[in-house]
């Protein structure tokens, strides 16, 4: 089947809802809150009727603790809020691959559990992460009872940025590495899947900081010259807002006024108030910058400080992410 | 042992923790305090943040390790200096074959395999093992009295530790023989029933991943096992030197709730290997609320005083209502920092409390700015030592 071109954000296809694609990918700097905002959209998704599936990639615990459940495997589980998630591990996800492909079901056992073939297939190249995406295709490829996808959409955390790529260039991995088999029919079904517009988006989650910034436009410049996949939006998490912008001049009187009159909380006060607001600067210089840069939809999201946040919250955020915004000028 | 004295005395000292909690900064900032402190520091970094090579007044940031122009901080450092390097996964590799393959065509073999630049080029575990070779070369060869090792960001994994015993194990005796039975000629029925799974793992590779890559792994095991003594020694040298009385752990972590839960998980993956954890650092864990006294935290301040404090400027500044509301917005914007100051100390409080009593932990500040020089990152050096709170 010929694919349209991926990265190709003012084709119609890009008039699609975020959430009517059946692959949702996020990515970003470590610490950037992509969890936590994969878990938001999911609610929301949820709650406007759909069936999102949160897949969460690595060592991890993240959706465990975002949900606060006991657990979160390799099999979908309900986490509460109608949203179903589940963790995959490259080492779990290994053994599932063989457990598929060997003909015998002893045999596969037997391999399975034999210590040194094991220690094989974990450390080959490549190997990880193909049985990984043999994961999301099966989970993609699950009907309901009313032959509907038994998950739409499939919100992947894919974790740092250097995870993503390999994802996403695994199909120029591959094709060094392998001949024609199994595993290489697998990578070019989930790529072609991946390169979609219609089916899958990526989504990039960032800070308003120099640094963070910076290495988004590289990562989509990047991703948009390898043409492996079509953007979705750019998610900028914690926007600090003082509510003071505007009225920077009666915050400059104050703080002369304090300081020649020997005022020191007054002072502290507007002191605090300079740095806050030349913090709120710099942050909208950045995403001023994203905009600049880049023709798709910047979306700001505040700064959320509580050490959990509830169902609600998460949902509010959920919605925040999705609601309609202009997109940047960039090329 | 204080912070302190960890970068007056100590030689090895590894930062682990979650990502994006500026532990490549800390790291950084800890080698310049040492080196102030007239030791030869190196800093090994893993992550490529270009930040760091202007932070530290370099032109750039790679795999060879540079002397850092401590000069331009204006400060006598007595004898000490500081050296950085960025340790590139491929270029570290490919140095290691040349350093260690036995003659030119075994060298040119491995060079050319294509699971070799895979292994080398994009396995993640890939960046832990190579970073731990460097570290291992740097304390063997490189007469530094401090080497600061700045990990890649891990979760629950400390891969750095499973790293050394990683690639040997990719050249398990067992493996190879199964794959190149003619290094070791099948002799009773133990090394015929080897031959026999080495034929089925064969034949299972073969089905599942198609001939190229099986010959591809023929031949790198081929190549390699000439190293594999080599590799075992230096992964049990590394494991020794991780495990040293002298070498400390530090967790960093920043106090956002998620980054907390990571390094909760660190922290626990540490006490089950028996790693003694050393400090735990919060970097950018509390906005200072309080003018020259960076590490306060707490605020209490009646807002029903913001009006007559405003009443007092005038006349020389006349009270009007936009003013009232921008020095209540402003007192409001205090209080809120302070408010969340409160609850970084309840998650920092709960990170600690597990932690055996004599592990330090320290606070620093969030910067207004990102540190883009030296002098920025001797603030936070500076910060760093001072930030200590009592356990």
């Amino acid at each position: 089947m010929r694919v349209a071109a991926a990265n190709d954000e003012s084709s119609p296809t890009a008039e699609l809802d975020l959430l009517d694609h059946r692959f949702l990918l996020f990515t970003g700097k470590g610490g950037v809150g992509k969890s936590t905002l994969t878990a938001a959209l999911a609610i929301e998704a949820a709650a406007r009727g759909l069936r999102p599936l949160v897949v969460e990639l690595g060592h991890r615990a993240t959706m465990r603790s975002i949900f606060g459940v006991e657990a979160v495997g390799i099999t979908p589980r309900a986490v509460g809020h109608g949203v179903h998630a589940m963790s995959v591990e490259f080492e779990q996800s290994v053994v599932e691959y063989m457990a598929q492909h060997i003909p015998s079901r002893r045999t596969a056992r037997a391999i399975v559990s034999n210590p040194v073939l094991d220690r094989l297939f974990k450390a080959m190249p490549a190997v990880g992460e193909i049985a990984t995406i043999n994961i999301l295709r099966h989970r993609e490829a699950e009907r309901d009872d009313r032959g509907r996808p038994r998950w739409a959409p499939i919100l992947v955390d894919l974790d740092a940025t250097g995870h993503a790529l390999m994802f996403l260039e695994l199909r120029e991995v591959v094709r060094h590495l392998m001949g024609a088999g199994p595993m290489r029919r697998l990578v070019d079904e989930v790529a072609d899947t991946f390169a979609d517009p219609r089916r899958t988006r990526l989504n990039l989650v960032t800070l308003p900081e120099e640094l963070p910034v910076s290495e988004t436009l590289e990562l989509h410049q990047r991703i948009r010259a390898a043409r492996s996949v079509a953007f979705g939006r750019i998610f900028v998490n914690r926007v600090p807002t003082t509510g003071l912008l505007g009225a920077e001049a009666r915050v400059e009187a104050l703080h002369e006024a304090a300081r020649s009159q020997g005022d020191p909380e007054l002072l502290a006060d507007a002191v605090f108030a300079r740095a806050a607001l030349d913090n709120e600067r710099r942050a909208r210089a950045q995403i001023d910058r994203l905009r600049e840069h880049l023709a798709l939809p910047v979306v700001e999201l505040p700064r959320l400080v509580a050490s959990r946040l509830s169902g609600d919250e998460l949902r509010a955020l959920g919605r925040a992410a999705l609601a309609p915004v202009r997109a940047g000028e960039g090329a | 042992m204080s912070l302190s004295a960890l970068v007056g005395d100590g030689s090895l000292v590894v930062c682990v923790g979650p990502g994006g909690v500026g532990k490549t900064t800390v790291s950084a900032a800890l080698g310049l305090a040492a080196a102030r402190a007239g030791r030869k520091t190196l800093v090994l970094t893993i992550d490529p943040a270009r930040r760091l090579a202007d932070a530290l007044g370099l032109d750039g940031l790679d795999d060879a390790i540079r002397r850092v122009p401590l000069e331009r901080l204006g400060v006598d450092v007595g004898g000490g200096s500081l050296w950085a390097a960025m340790v590139d996964t491929g270029a570290s590799y490919d140095a290691l074959i040349e350093r260690i393959a036995p003659d030119e065509d075994t060298k040119r073999r491995i060079l050319a395999n294509r699971v070799y630049r895979a292994v080398s080029r994009s396995l993640a575990r890939s960046h832990a093992y190579v970073a731990m070779e460097r570290l291992y070369d740097a304390m063997e060869n490189g007469g530094y009295d401090l080497v600061v090792l700045d990990t890649p960001p891990a979760r629950n994994a400390l891969d750095i530790l499973d790293a050394p015993g990683h690639l040997a194990s990719f050249l398990d005796g067992r493996i190879v023989n199964w794959f190149i039975p003619e290094l070791d000629k099948p002799r009773g029925l133990g090394a015929r029933l080897v031959a026999k799974g080495g034929q089925v793992a064969k034949g299972l590779l073969g089905r599942v991943t198609g001939q190229t890559l099986l010959d591809e792994i023929i031949e790198f095991l081929t190549v390699f096992v000439t190293m594999r003594e080599g590799f075992i020694a230096r992964a049990q040298r590394v494991d020794e030197l991780l495990r040293a009385r002298d070498t400390a752990f530090l967790l960093v972590s920043s106090a956002s709730p998620s980054s907390a839960d990571d390094a909760a998980w660190l922290r626990d993956d540490l006490l089950r290997r028996h790693v003694p954890v050393h400090a735990v650092i919060f970097n950018q864990s509390f906005v200072p609320v309080v003018p020259d006294e960076p590490h306060q935290l707490r605020l209490q301040l009646d807002d029903a005083d913001v009006d007559a404090r405003v009443r007092a400027l005038a006349p020389e500044l006349p009270t009007t209502e936009a003013l009232l509301e921008t020095a209540h917005g402003m007192r409001a914007l205090r209080k809120a920092a302070a408010a969340d100051n409160q609850r970084f100390q309840r998650i920092v409080d709960g990170l600690v409390a597990e932690l055996p009593a004599g592990c330090h932990r320290v606070r620093a500040p969030r910067l207004d700015e990102e540190v883009r020089d030296l002098p920025g990152l001797a603030r936070l050096a500076d910060l760093l030592l001072a930030g200590e709170q009592p356990g």
